[in-house]
């Protein structure tokens, strides 16, 4: 037998055209005769807009239109999670400001001229006079009174109260007579979510048809056309979207913005092609940013380690407006993860959505889960500092036991599948914990400050059934669906309503479906993108696209399997319980010699010569998936850093993730989506953080300010796995997305908390630069008595 | 303004807007889209290409400064259909998720090999400074090309 | 943003004076002034185009350069608004001037608050004060620069000038 492909670590399917420049991109395509958008933004942060002044932009040469607010008949920008019991306010949202601007990069106009040179040009010409209102940054001030306020019909530019809990009295009583209780502020600042690739939208409108093609950088252009097509008041069936290669999104393509409907809007009007693409420092000003939390928490423990409960005030920055699916962030995905994967009994968390004169933030790598991961993590090893704990056996403590068919927390989820302490035991063995200690006393005693780090995460993806998504107020399903179509050869066209955009599907989902029927991977093509020729699916967002659409994907297969079985078993001339299957062949049990492969199956399915009765012709299937849980990824991660006393510097040394996400169909692609995900969530630890002034102007508004990570920052992680399958989905996969991010911040934080020990430092707010741990180590070590144990000592 | 530039080979005379960047002029006047727009401050690396056998990211120069110059871009790697042992170690060893930076990876590091034909992984890492990716963590991005650095070490290749 | 300095010119008070109110003379030191026209019905007040260049933004601005709280020899204040680039520019500085303590120099001081919006902001607030302390240097120079040129002229060229008037004739 061969060897299987599912679990083999084959070559990318994508990667041709993507290493020898051939791949298109939004911004690649060109269309005869088209027009370029640029976009008028407000330099203000907050201001009445009293008069905008287009007459040079209008007679420069080659400008085509300038519009403004009263120009436009578009729909406002909907935000799409209503997240019910918490007073939502949904403040319009509209695509070009009309008498207010809330942000810096607000679009108050728009140019469409013959280049994008030129449209940029004139766009810089149009004159707007505006009134200066006060600015607010902060989530937490915004709440107070005497801040300035966005809306007028939004008191206290509170946006929404949301509430968890396991129960407050329990809550409450757990505190009360708690042996230890550590408190923590936390900052989780704001993100960049800098995928490589900018926003960009190409519109199309034919006339004579009344169809609209749009092309832009989305996770999900079903959704797209959904909230496009209301936008314009097309009828849906008319509005075609489609992400060609997509650059990366990590949440900030899943949003709808005003900038793709605008280029569409103008499209219609001058019945030309129109093309919008952002510049690095427009997608730092207007996509989406991420995070920004202000974090009020505090665990409960009794004397022997045993945590009682944990609760939670955020005030959660959703800036300007509502992002579509902003709202559910802190609420949904944050709060209901604050058991973690311990057996805390008692849990609240209040979450506070406040409108601040930002960036909207919405759904960035992990979305609510690194919040939650984050604040569990941190307070678990102030627990463990206050009861002079080893943090990792705190931890093995109070994991909840193994479980493979259901967990519930006392917030109401049911995790699926999880055996946590097997990964805390396999990452100990790969860092050599104990080891490690021993060699971290040795060091400070010569003046080098070692710290670990030790993460134990579960979270909750693979979202999810659309009767949970339907009770939380996302205006959406969160099902997938599928078509199968095999052409009379024995070539496999599989249509997804999934829009992956570097997470490898193309392959990994061949992978999926060779591994059932035996076609070969190169006979077969993944379609995703196009809703011109995918069935409806929600997106790639979440890390649902293998648990969901997959699960789809392996039940079409499984149908076009049990098809080619009766096609088998009538050309064998035998009953179909009697055929067995192996590698791709149909044979009858006992005679494999005697078989029919998928292929002959299907051509003659397809020939239709000789049906058996009742037998449609022809070889294709379709499949809906909604998946009756979400799934529930797991692992441990650990960090060990190295502190430079003279000048902050955190290095960090090594890095090792042992993650559970179920069998893995391609380990190699499974490892680079861990890989970047760490990166990711240890930019947030120690690089990466939004900066405003307090007139709201973004400070961190390019690559140059901006501190995106880079190779030679990171050693070498060292990868490890376990296989728990979820019981839910059909071959018990779980996402991997998005769990290097989620667990890898606290990892790194904790480490360099771990070795600032000998300073007494408990807290520092991210991202931890050396400017800031350094300020923190002369501090302590001038407060401590200034003498001894200097800091320079013994370095 | 009047300006003659061979790319991949090829010889192009375009009258051009003295202000049009080289990534423009590839992308937009010679319909070379494969070299991809990162950023605004040169800092990504994305548009990296070979001018006269060097890396430049092509956002930093205005096509008129290359008049007369030899350009390659990614689409000129590949040699008689056969992808560089760069391109065959970055599709090995999963060097690329989305795949926007990838051109810029591969002229820049194919450039970096030039100059520094066996580097250590710290060495690779550091060479990669100025090129950003944010899917992969750089991990697979460091082993291909140390990877393609041993296979041309063992059977050279022009670049 | 607050920006301070000074710059001693090797000039008596009422010369340094004359030129910092010459709108000549400071257009052509205002480092990328391309144009200073006066505002119709007040006396000291221009629109002015300018182009400058910070980091990776650079472009024309234009605005309005007035002067205000004139109290001749010793003090006025000068205010700029400009907007381009998508970006809103507003400075208001305090210019005074005494005399150094070395005979026949004047020392000027400038006490500037400066904002950013838009573009500029996101890029180039960062490298703001470095630049205003070169450009300001730059200023400064340019009219010491011009007043050395009319002295030069004055020498050659015997005619008498009015104060008023001799940077704009340089």
């Amino acid at each position: 037998m061969s060897t299987r492909i599912f679990g083999s670590g084959i070559k990318r399917r994508e990667d041709p055209r993507l290493i020898t420049g051939g791949a298109k991109y939004t911004d690649d395509m060109a269309l005869p005769g088209m027009l370029h958008m640029a976009m008028l933004r407000s330099p203000y942060a907050h201001a009445h807009i009293k008069h905008i002044d287009t007459a040079t932009a209008q007679g420069m040469e080659g400008v085509v239109a300038v519009y403004t607010a009263t120009d436009l008949s578009l729909g406002a920008v909907p935000c799409a999670w209503l997240v019910p019991n918490s007073d939502l306010k949904t403040p319009a949202h509209p695509p070009l400001a009309a008498d207010k601007v809330r942000y810096v990069g607000d679009a108050v106009a728009i140019v469409i001229a013959e280049d994008r040179y030129l449209a940029q040009d004139a766009a810089d010409t149009i004159h707007v006079e505006y009134e200066v209102l006060g600015a607010v940054v902060n989530p937490e001030e915004a709440t107070q009174e005497g801040a300035p306020q966005l809306f007028d019909d939004v008191p206290n530019n509170i946006a929404f109260r949301w509430i968890a809990s396991s129960g407050d009295e329990g809550v409450e009583k757990a505190f009360a007579e708690a042996d230890v209780v550590v408190k923590d502020r936390i900052v989780q600042q704001r993100l960049l979510p800098t995928a490589m690739e900018p926003r960009a939208a190409l519109a199309q409108w034919n006339s004579g048809t009344g169809e609209m093609t749009i092309w832009c950088t989305s996770q999900n252009p079903h959704i797209h056309r959904f909230i496009l097509s209301g936008m314009l008041g097309l009828a849906e069936h008319k509005v075609r979207v489609i992400a060609p290669e997509v650059g990366g999104g990590f949440g900030s393509k899943i949003p709808v913005y005003a900038d793709e409907a605008l280029a569409a809007w103008a499209s219609m009007k001058l019945n030309r092609p129109v093309k919008w693409a952002e510049t690095r420092s427009e997608n730092y000003l207007v996509t989406i940013h991420g995070r920004d939390h202000i974090e009020h928490v505090e665990m409960a423990a009794t004397s022997d380690g045993t945590i009682t409960a944990i609760r939670g005030t955020v005030y959660a920055g959703m800036g300007a407006y509502l992002s579509t699916a902003g709202p559910g962030i802190p609420t949904i995905l944050h709060g209901l993860m604050y058991c973690g994967p311990y057996t805390i009994p008692h849990a609240r968390c209040e979450s506070i959505g406040v409108f601040t004169t930002t960036t909207p933030t919405d759904a960035y790598r992990g979305a609510g889960r690194p919040e939650a991961v984050f604040l569990m993590e941190r307070l678990i090893d102030q627990v463990a500092r206050k009861l002079n704990m080893d943090p990792v056996e705190l931890r093995r403590k109070n994991l909840i036991p193994p479980f493979e068919d259901g967990y519930t927390i006392p917030l109401g989820l049911t995790y699926d599948s999880g055996n946590y302490e097997v990964a805390l035991d396999k990452a100990l063995a790969m860092i050599g914990y104990a080891d490690f200690r021993k060699e971290q006393a040795e060091a400070r005693k010569q003046g080098r400050y070692l710290g670990i780090g030790v993460t134990t995460y579960c979270e909750i993806c693979g979202l999810g059934p659309s009767q949970v998504a339907g009770a939380t107020g996302f205006q959406g399903g969160l099902w997938e669906s599928t078509i199968i179509r095999v052409t009379p050869t024995g070539k496999v066209h599989a249509m997804i309503g999934a829009s992956p955009h570097g997470q490898g599907e193309e392959t990994t989902f061949a992978q999926l479906i060779s591994d059932e029927i035996g076609i070969p991977v190169e006979d077969i093509e993944i379609l995703h993108g196009d809703t011109g020729n995918t069935p409806m699916g929600w997106g790639t967002y979440g890390s649902r696209t293998t648990p969901v659409a997959g699960a789809a994907l392996v039940l079409a297969t499984r149908k076009i399997k049990e098809k080619a079985r009766a096609m088998a078993a009538h050309l064998l001339e035998a009953a179909v319980e009697d055929i067995d299957y192996e590698d791709g062949k149909f044979f009858v049990k006992g005679s494999p010699d005697k078989f029919k492969t998928i292929q002959e199956a299907t051509l003659m399915a397809t020939l239709a010569w000789n049906m058996p009765e009742g037998m449609d012709p022809g070889m294709e299937a379709s499949q809906f998936y909604d998946p009756p849980n979400f799934v529930y990824p797991f692992g441990t991660h650990i960090a060990i850093v190295e502190i430079e006393a003279d000048t902050g510097i955190v290095h960090l040394k090594r890095y090792v993730a042992v993650d559970d996400c179920g069998p893995q169909i391609n380990p190699v692609i499974v490892a680079g989506q861990i890989h970047g995900g760490i990166v990711q969530g240890v930019g947030q630890a120690l690089f990466e953080g939004v900066v405003y002034d307090e007139h709201g102007q973004l400070l961190t508004g390019s690559m140059m300010d901006y501190a995106v990570p880079r190779a030679e920052a990171f050693p070498e992680f060292e990868l490890d796995h376990t296989v728990t399958p979820s019981p839910h989905h059909p071959v018990g996969l779980k996402g991997v997305g998005e769990t290097g991010t989620i667990a890898s911040t606290p990892t790194v934080y904790n480490a360099v908390i771990d070795a600032l020990q000998p300073f007494g430092i408990k807290t520092m707010e991210m991202p931890l630069t050396a400017a800031r741990v350094w300020e923190a180590m002369q501090r302590r070590n001038g407060s401590a008595n200034g003498s001894t144990n200097g800091v320079h000592e013994g370095s | 303004m009047q300006v003659s530039i061979t790319v991949n080979g090829k010889r192009y005379e375009r009258n051009i807007d003295p202000r049009m960047l080289l990534v423009h002029f590839l992308r937009e006047e010679l319909g070379l889209t494969g070299t991809n727009i990162g950023c605004d401050t040169s800092q990504c690396g994305a548009c990296t290409v070979h001018l006269n056998g060097k890396g430049v990211k092509s956002c930093t120069c205005l096509a008129v400064q290359v008049d007369g110059m030899d350009i390659t871009t990614i689409e000129g790697l590949a040699q008689n259909g056969a992808l560089h042992p760069m391109q065959e170690a970055f599709w090995e060893l999963h060097g690329l998720q989305c795949g926007y930076c990838t051109p810029g990876m591969i002229m820049a590091s194919t450039a970096y090999l030039a100059t520094n034909p066996s580097p250590s992984e710290e060495e690779i890492r550091g060479s990669l400074e100025g090129n950003f990716c944010r899917c992969t963590g750089y991990q697979n991005i460091v082993a291909a090309i140390k990877s393609a650095a041993e296979k041309m070490q063992q059977e050279p290749v022009g670049v | 943003m607050q920006i301070q300095g000074s710059y001693t010119f090797e000039y008596d008070q009422q010369a340094v004076w004359n030129i910092l109110m010459n709108p000549d003379a400071i257009a052509k030191a205002i480092p990328g002034v391309k144009e200073m026209v006066p505002l119709e019905g007040e006396t000291y007040a221009w629109r002015a185009i300018a182009k400058i260049g910070v980091a990776s933004v650079s472009g024309t601005y234009s605005g309005i350069i007035r002067m205000t709280e004139i109290e001749a020899p010793d003090r006025y204040r000068l205010t700029a608004e400009g907007e381009g680039q998508q970006s809103v520019i507003n400075g208001t500085a305090l210019i005074t001037m005494q005399p150094a303590q070395e005979a026949g120099k004047t020392v000027v001081v400038w006490d500037a608050e400066a904002s950013l919006a838009g573009k500029l902001a996101s890029i180039a607030q960062r490298l703001i004060k470095s630049a205003a302390g070169l450009l300001s240097r730059q200023f400064f120079g340019g009219l010491a620069k011009q007043l050395k040129a009319a002295e030069k002229e004055a020498k050659t060229v015997p005619a008498a000038t009015s104060s008023h008037s001799m940077a704009g004739e340089s």
